[in-house]
């Protein structure tokens, strides 16, 4: 059934953060001071590859108002960060490789005292050759940007003999993707407060989809032990994956213990721009054959992904890619293999959808071409091909069953959308606008994957002043966690929305429950109700039974309290709280579910999406609009209906930009755009298309998963979907991304034209 | 006490209170101070690489005169160069008798830089997207001098920016005070079906910087017959210009498609359009062709050329 308002009747419910957020009242991290608060600022690398010859921080020292001026000298741990290897330097000290890497940093009274300390701070550098090009990292003689290499990972698959296969191919379909070094572009950008307290320990205010990582990180860069570091973590204006990663807490952390005052940074968005992660620009090369009949005989694919100058989560981007090159059909016969490469470009990383979007750009490209050899329609070829439930996972590793890919494949095949496109063409005003529908799939899979851990856990607490508080140690970055968690509680427990204390963002306070990232967070915040929910009813009902004389069974928790099965109210939860005298409270702690085979990043769980979508193409500037959009979800039930309509809404807004607009491109290592008025995200105009959303809320008998989360499945089909539409549009097959219009313009009143007509 | 110390590196803010005050300002500081109004523009160029704000802001709000727009006598449009964006999209005398020029005010930046954003910013920046539209109809600057107002046609001061680029001239310490734009008469308005059109092409639908930008007015007759065109381009960095080749052309033809494709050529051979970061010469010659014929092809359907 439609998603909207009107389907969605009294669950379609207001975000309780909403109200704020959109009168820009809400505080947000980098909005707070602190009284005697310095400002912070980093000096990044001149050059995009450079050895530092010299480094001298006198002269900056020596300004009047400057505190703290610090380099690679005054880390005492680690002098290194990174969620998954941590080879990024907090102040290099020898060599820089890429332009966003730290030199030094300075705190000082004002942001001009700063900013000017910057500029007295002395590095001598000796320019180095530039590797800006993966495939140039990789020749043989390319300099080494660090001592193991400069591939940082190399992920592989094969079952089947591919070659043999494609022999016995009729039609075989080669072709290169290129996807562009899309940036998150979250409205605030990355920085924090940093506030050394007493006995040594500090409270970082600082956004994150991970307080606790944060922690450890920060504990290895400063010697602290993890219990002295406090990260209190959202609100968060926007992450996507984004702030996953440490950016300025190294430095504000740093500052702030060496002077023993708090300590504001907060990246202008130049610098965001310059130091920040983007998503990973990948060239994909894939061949793919097929049978007379249409059956997918044999499927080669190559991945080349260039990760920038350090690893962050590269590794783990690649393998997530390579899987999902692989997913969604039936291949008998795969050889599929990726390589991330270190450059000398911005660092790749973390990104809603996780190298899926290449993935399945490149992927659908190919069901696309193929079915056009065949002469066959390209949905129908797509369900020849499709995975059935039961069938093994993309890397042949057991996973939870769905039957999704079927149901939206089926779902999109009935939309008013793609029957649209077998239908008379539709007329424009104008010869030069030309229409065309074009359709996508993907799965998707969600969790961290085998072998990463991903723990899940949360608490639930009758408060001292009768709050039923919630507790998880997941981050609020815009995308209605709050909301979710907040809808579960009343749905689930029958509690009142002012009832409810939600605590997230504090590492003092949270259980371990894992990132805020890979779609996870639904599903775990789910799966901890519902193990928390028979022992938290038990606690109050039973402490409410002793105190009111009524008998257990005749009691249960509602709104406001707890009430007899007539729905009167006996105990209000405050009433409750203090007769009990202490905390009643219930914890749970699990595993994230994952696949039993041993495939290091296979994943377990799988949400499945399909797309149609309708463009419009002006061939006389070669722009594409998009028009009209339908998206058919199979994701479990929907937990909050307005959340779930949002974060499609917004993913494919990404991917929108992704496929039209969106490019930090890099020459020589150095940005081509620096700020957001020539990197271009799609406005409230690019995006005023109509946008369906169909969600498949069904799942097999005696599944236990419950719903899937939903953060990144929309962003990952949308792509492919519209290049679709362009080609039935125009005739012409787009390899890479963002689409350049000079390739769809015509000409059609030059006069060459008219003479070759004639 | 310490604020005070700290905003030293700030620029300083001149407010003064009339153009003569201003432009001695100018005068005395030189290249360490700028004309401000909006500051829209100015600001980008200081948040991108490299390029510093100067010492000195001289504040052209506070000399209190420049805003508004007049229809004077029927024949002359005055509009001041302090009049905002925002003022000029909600301007009924704009949409009757400058259509182009408010379809290019409507497609500049967003509301909220709009509200900022002057007229006289827009030209004095040199290649704002409204000069390809004040080229159409032959609007003049009225500029202040340091003792005398001075007009000047847009083209000539188009053109003597053109010669000063290639010749890295001194810069110009002169104060744009308005805007003229002659009316036509009503004895033009009659004959034939007029065309109107501005178009500009960015890299997404709004809000965009543009990668050309087309303007044309013309009239076109029932027997085909076309007159009176004009046709500037301008966008993506170019310094706006005329057709006049191709307005020459226009002039007194019949509406034929081999004329279409002869225009085609000569825009695509002839248009000053250099290619940049984001899209080739070519490519913005092929769109301002592009878009200046198909605005012809459109109005000859409508007077039922084809």
């Amino acid at each position: 059934m439609l998603l909207n308002r009107e389907t969605s009747g009294k669950r379609w419910r207001t975000r309780p953060d909403g109200e704020e957020k959109v009168t820009g009242k809400l505080v947000y991290l980098t909005d707070m001071s602190a009284s005697g608060m310095l400002f912070g600022n980093v000096l990044r690398s001149a050059f995009a590859h450079a050895r530092i010859i010299k480094l001298c921080t006198d002269k900056a020292m020596a300004l009047p108002g400057v505190h703290a001026v610090l380099t690679f000298e005054d880390i005492p741990g680690l002098n290194g960060f990174g969620i998954a290897k941590p080879n990024q330097p907090v102040f290099c000290e020898d060599r820089v490789r890429y332009v966003g890497d730290a030199v030094a940093a300075v705190a000082a009274d004002s942001e001009e005292l700063a900013d000017q300390a910057l500029k007295l701070i002395e590095v001598e550098y000796e320019a180095l050759p530039v590797i800006d090009d993966p495939e140039q990292a990789l020749a043989e003689d390319a300099m080494l940007l660090h001592p193991e290499g400069n591939l940082l990972h190399r992920a592989e698959y094969r079952r089947g003999d591919t070659a043999a296969a494609f022999d016995d191919c009729v039609h075989i379909v080669e072709e290169t993707y290129f996807t562009p070094r899309q940036m998150h572009t979250y409205m605030e950008t990355e920085g924090g407060l940093f506030i050394p307290g007493e006995n040594g320990r500090i409270t970082v205010y600082s956004a994150t989809q991970h307080g606790l990582m944060d922690r450890l990180q920060l504990s290895r860069i400063t010697g602290l032990p993890e219990s002295d570091i406090r990260v209190i973590s959202s609100p968060i204006g926007g992450s996507f994956g984004g702030k996953d990663e440490l950016n300025v807490q190294p430095y504000g952390v740093l500052l702030a213990l060496r002077t023993g005052r708090p300590v504001k940074l907060h990246n202008s968005r130049k610098e965001s721009v310059r130091a920040g992660i983007k998503r990973h620009p990948m060239k994909i090369t894939m061949k793919t054959g097929v049978n007379r009949e249409g059956k997918l005989l044999a499927h080669q694919v190559r991945i080349v992904a260039d990760t920038g100058a350090y690893a962050t989560l590269g590794a783990e981007v690649l393998n997530f890619a390579l899987e999902h090159a692989v997913s969604g059909y039936r291949f008998e016969n795969v050889e599929a293999q990726g390589y991330s490469v270190y450059t000398n470009n911005g660092v790749s990383g973390e990104f809603r959808g996780f190298g899926g979007n290449q993935a399945i750009f490149a992927l659908e490209g190919q069901m696309d071409r193929l079915a056009e050899l065949l002469g066959m329609d390209p949905w129908t070829f797509r369900a020849l091909n499709l995975r059935q439930i039961g069938d093994p996972g993309p890397l042949g590793q057991r996973i939870a069953q769905t039957d999704g890919a079927k149901q939206v494949w089926e779902v999109l095949a009935q939309s008013p959308l793609w029957m649209e496109r077998s239908g008379p063409s539709g007329e424009t005003h104008e010869p030069w606008i030309r229409t065309g529908i074009g359709a996508a799939l993907a799965m998707h899979g969600a969790g961290l994957g085998f072998g990463i851990p991903d723990p899940g856990a949360g608490r639930l607490a009758l408060a001292a002043d009768g709050k039923i508080e919630a507790i998880f140690g997941y981050e609020e970055f815009g995308q209605g966690l709050i909301a979710t968690l907040e809808q579960m509680l009343i749905e689930q427990f029958g509690f009142a929305t002012e009832d409810l204390r939600i605590v997230i963002g504090d590492t003092d306070v949270v259980p371990d429950s894992g990132s805020s990232t890979a779609s996870r967070a639904t599903s775990m915040m789910w799966t901890a109700l519902r193990n928390m929910r028979p022992a938290f009813t038990k606690l109050l009902v039973e402490k409410a039974a002793a105190l009111t004389g009524t008998p257990y069974e005749q009691l249960e928790l509602g709104a406001g309290g707890i009430r007899n099965k007539a729905g009167v109210l006996l105990l209000t939860f405050e009433q409750l709280a203090s007769a009990a005298g202490e905390p009643l409270a219930v914890k749970t702690e699990f595993h994230y579910p994952v696949t039993p085979d041993k495939r290091v990043g296979a994943h377990f769980l799988y949400t499945y999406a399909a797309v149609a979508v309708k463009v419009e193409v002006n061939t006389l500037t070669g722009r594409v609009k998009v028009v009209d959009q339908y998206h058919a979800v199979a994701a479990g039930p929907v937990v909050n209906p307005q959340g779930f309509l949002g974060q499609i809404e917004g993913g494919s807004g990404m991917a929108l930009g992704f496929t039209l607009s969106e490019d930090a491109f890099m020459n020589s290592g150095r940005y081509g755009v620096n700020n957001l008025d020539t990197y271009l995200i799609p406005t409230v105009t690019d995006l005023n298309g109509s946008v369906t959303v169909v969600p498949i809320e069904t799942l097999p008998e005696g599944d236990i998963y419950g719903p899937r989360g939903v953060g990144e499945i929309g962003s990952v089909a949308l792509a492919p979907a519209i290049t679709s539409a362009v080609h039935h549009a125009v005739g012409k097959r787009i390899a890479k991304l963002p689409i350049e219009p000079h390739l769809l313009q015509e000409a059609p009143f030059a006069q060459k034209k008219e003479v070759s007509g004639a | 006490m310490m604020e005070q110390e700290n905003r030293t590196s700030f620029p300083k803010v001149w407010q003064p209170a009339d153009l003569s005050e201003a432009w001695r300002l100018k005068h005395m500081l030189g290249d360490a101070a700028v004309y401000t109004a909006g500051t829209t523009y100015l600001r980008t160029q200081w948040e991108a690489e490299g390029a510093a704000p100067p010492g000195h802001f001289i504040d052209l709000c506070s000399t209190g005169l420049l805003a508004g727009i007049e229809l004077k006598d029927g024949e002359l449009l005055t509009i001041g160069a302090l009049t905002t964006l925002a003022s000029c999209r909600s301007s009924a005398l704009l949409v009757n008798h400058v259509p182009v020029l408010m379809e290019a005010v409507r497609a500049i930046a967003a509301p909220s830089v709009r509200n900022l954003a002057t007229i006289g910013g827009n030209v004095a920046s040199t290649f704002g997207d409204a000069l390809p539209a004040l080229l159409v109809y032959e609007a003049q600057l009225v500029w202040y001098d340091g003792k005398l107002l001075q007009v000047e046609p847009l083209a000539d001061w188009l053109a003597g920016l053109r010669h000063a680029a290639a010749n890295h001239a001194a810069k110009d310490n002169r104060i744009l005070k308005e805007i003229r734009i002659p009316i036509a008469s009503d004895s033009d308005v009659d004959s034939g079906m007029r065309l109107e059109m501005y178009k500009k092409i960015g890299r997404r639908e709004a809000f965009t910087p543009s990668l050309v930008s087309v303007a044309m007015t013309g009239r076109i007759h029932q027997d085909g017959l076309l007159s009176g065109f004009r046709i500037a381009l301008g966008g993506g960095g170019a310094i706006a210009q005329r057709l006049k080749e191709v307005e020459s052309l226009l002039q007194h033809a019949n509406y034929t498609q081999p004329l279409l494709g002869t225009i085609y050529d000569m825009i695509v051979e002839n248009a000053e359009l250099q290619g940049d970061l984001f899209a080739s010469a070519l490519y913005k010659k092929q769109t301002a062709a592009n878009l200046i014929l198909s605005a012809l092809w459109r109005a000859a359907g409508q007077a039922g050329m084809h």
